[in-house]
């Protein structure tokens, strides 16, 4: 008696164990198959880390004396730039979301300086020269802001340009149907140059304007 | 009840917990709602008639944003946006790695989850307006339809002003 029920006994307790475990093992794969049905939602999009400040340039590098053509359609070198500091983003005009946003960036930027917004250059440099004549970068630019400056090259120069800011552009292939509808992957930094022509900031997609504007003034009141 | 019964009573109801969603999902409809749409302003592209000697030039763009939210309990997907604002219309993401930023057309749409939402937003999704037909003003509106996999199509207003 005392044996067949410790035998009555012992299955059920493994049985229990036994469904323990699947019991746990359905758990787990309930909320497996749940996190599953919602991962499209989590795995959705890019999501765009704004960093809090601008990352300094440990050594102020000074960038090459380049000659490019400017929105005037008239030769200017980076040199002529010196004597303010320089906000300066590389971007085209054909580009919808992120470039235009960057140059509303710099106008806020120039309004938040109020008057010393007027001692700073705010400068767009093409990474698409074959689409951006200086005619389409002045109306671009002018459209922000009168003040700002438009600058294209060659493209190899610009590339060299670029490169000097850490930075690359990559033309992608166009569409088919319509080849002039390429779009251009590129480095999409802000970059704070000082009065001397030298890097000194530079701020990822995003990052607040009161940032920038206060990296601006440091700049100006130091200078 | 013994446990037998008891642990196929529970891996059925387990069971169903995991079909639940796809169940609603594939009985269900969508339900879809756009709100706070909007485009940034293209001002100045136009006008140059071919001056600059590239038979046309690449800056009549924009991008317009919005949240489409789908009350519905069945999934539905945004396949591709139309209007007379501009040539060439397509569903758009951009992608940020190392401050490289890229930008490819959503082939297969834009899923708008059940019960959910989807924002487009900048540096996000957007509907990119290519080969504009006029400039875009702050203040502008103008009308895209929205195409959608369960074949609905909703009119969107989409007003222009500054990001």
């Amino acid at each position: 008696m005392l044996k067949r029920n410790a035998r009555s006994v012992r299955p059920q307790s493994e049985g229990f164990k036994v469904f323990l475990g699947i019991l746990g093992s359905l758990v787990l794969i309930t909320v497996f198959g749940l996190l599953l049905s919602y991962a499209p939602e989590l795995a959705r999009g890019p999501s765009p880390t704004p960093t809090p400040g601008g990352v300094a340039i440990s050594k102020y590098r000074a960038i090459s004396n380049y000659t490019l053509v400017s929105h005037t359609n008239q030769r200017v070198s980076l040199a002529h730039l010196r004597g303010k500091p320089t906000l300066l983003v590389f971007g085209y005009t054909f580009c919808p979301d992120v470039c235009p946003l960057s140059m509303y960036d710099l106008r806020r930027v120039k309004q938040a300086l109020g008057e010393a917004g007027d001692d700073v250059n705010y400068v767009f440099i093409t990474v698409d020269p074959e689409r951006d004549t200086p005619d389409v970068l002045r109306r671009y630019v002018t459209a922000f802001d009168p003040a700002f400056i438009g600058l294209t090259s060659d493209e190899a120069t610009l590339r060299k340009l670029i490169y000097e800011f850490d930075g690359v552009f990559e033309k992608q292939p166009p569409k088919s149907d319509n080849p002039k509808s390429y779009v251009v992957a590129h480095t999409s930094f802000t970059y704070l140059l000082d009065a001397e022509g030298r890097w000194r900031m530079m701020y990822s997609f995003g990052t607040p304007i009161d940032i920038i504007a206060r990296d601006v003034q440091a700049m100006l009141a130091g200078s | 009840m013994n446990v037998r019964s008891m642990f196929v009573a529970l891996v059925a109801v387990s069971l169903a917990a995991c079909a639940a969603p796809v169940q609603n999902a594939g009985s269900g409809q969508s339900e879809i709602v756009v709100k706070d749409a909007w485009a940034r302003p293209a001002i100045g592209m136009h006008g140059d008639g071919g001056h600059s000697g590239h038979g046309g030039h690449g800056g009549q763009v924009s991008a317009a944003y919005m949240v489409i939210e789908n009350k519905g309990d069945a999934p539905d997907r945004l396949l591709s946006a139309a209007g007379d604002v501009a040539g060439m219309i397509e569903v758009h993401q951009t992608t940020q790695k190392n401050g490289m930023m890229m930008m490819e057309e959503m082939k297969d749409g834009l899923e708008v989850p059940a019960n959910g939402s989807v924002e487009l937003k900048p540096a996000g999704y957007h509907i990119m307006l290519m080969d504009l037909k006029r400039d875009l003003k702050p203040g502008d509106a103008f009308k895209l339809t929205l195409k959608f996999q369960s074949g609905k199509t909703i009119d969107v207003d989409v007003t222009v002003r500054e990001p």
